[in-house]
């Protein structure tokens, strides 16, 4: 998108709005559709909730976008996504009767956190990310290199050294 | 790797995760656009991947920017919807409502709740006393146009 149609836009110019909906509306129900796959929810009220965040308080949200800095379509399918998330969110059921929880899972024997202190920066953040990958995704390091635009080995290697890291810390906390 | 050392890395990192400092800050929408883009010097793409390692769903949203999937087809409701947020009202002037009279204070509001059914009570009292009054009266002005030998208990039929 131009700075110019930009300006317009948030100008509150009605057909530069009308243009804007026109070559954008369906980019904005792809990342809605995607990111509730298989939630009950109707995603034709989260794509106008997309639509009002977006010029809702003077257009502050779409204030807030440089096109010489990123491209619309990149920006707005983090931002559909990000509302998506959050209105998933809001109707997940916040509680569970207590009669209907598994006996395990409730809280019976007092549990101790470990209090262990880790500096900052132990690990760097493509490091955590990583492992965050590796140990929560359970991605495969093929994956996740094509996701860091990085090879094979280089995941491995960003692995290694942050498990070393790791292993130091903890035998000495030991 | 095998599994027993996979496990051993992955108990490691569940002690970490547990214990890490709080260092991420979440990033904006464009910062997350940018670093979509590769567009991000090695600082600041550091502390988009901090705020990743975090929240993977950071993550998710980062891929699925990347990818650009094609456009889902667009409802005549949905279009009609978002088009409407913005022209329909330009230029409308908004009127507000008139301000809330200031409330009596409470105490008169009670002595006035109580008054008004006191004076309810009078009224009705009174209108009944006018109409069990009116309702005699009718009753009367029929027992006098009655001819008394009706009223007359003793038997005239004898003889």
């Amino acid at each position: 998108m131009e700075r110019e149609d930009l300006d317009r836009l948030i100008g509150g110019d009605q057909t530069a709005w009308g243009e804007f909906v026109a070559r954008f509306a369906g980019l904005i129900v792809a990342a809605v559709n995607r990111a509730a796959v298989g939630q009950p929810v109707e995603t034709a009220d989260i794509v106008q909730d997309v639509f009002v965040r977006l010029c809702k308080d003077g257009y502050r949200l779409l204030r807030q976008f440089d096109p010489d800095r990123a491209s619309m379509s990149t920006w707005l399918t983090i931002v559909a996504r990000s509302v998506a998330q959050d209105a998933l969110r809001r109707r997940r059921a916040p509680t569970q009767s207590i009669d209907d929880t598994a006996e395990e899972h409730l809280a019976v024997e007092p549990v101790i956190p470990e209090r262990i202190k880790i500096p900052p920066g132990l690990l760097s953040p493509r490091q955590q990310l990583v492992l965050s990958l590796i140990y929560e995704r359970e991605m495969e390091v093929a994956e996740i290199a094509a996701a860091l635009s990085v090879d094979a080995q280089t995941v491995r290697s960003t692995h290694h050294k942050a498990m070393l890291k790791l292993r130091a810390h903890f035998k000495e906390d030991d | 790797m095998t599994d027993s050392a996979h496990d051993a890395d992955r108990a490691l990192y569940e002690r970490w995760r547990k214990n890490r400092p709080a260092e991420a800050v979440t990033p904006d929408a464009l910062a997350l656009a940018r670093y979509a883009e590769f567009g991000l010097d090695e600082d600041e793409a550091d502390a988009v991947e901090l705020a990743l390692a975090t929240d993977l769903a950071l993550f998710d949203d980062v891929i699925a920017a990347r990818r650009r999937s094609d456009p889902d087809a667009v409802p005549e409701a949905v279009m009609a919807r978002a088009l409407a947020l913005v022209g329909e009202h330009q230029g409308a002037s908004i009127v507000a409502f008139p301000g809330r009279r200031r409330s009596w204070p409470a105490r008169y509001r009670s002595a006035m709740t109580w008054g008004a059914l006191a004076a309810c009570l009078v009224a009705v009292s009174v209108m009944g006393f006018g109409l069990g009054v009116d309702a005699q009266q009718a009753i009367d002005d029929t027992a006098s146009a009655v001819p008394v030998d009706l009223l007359d208990g003793s038997d005239s039929s004898s003889g």
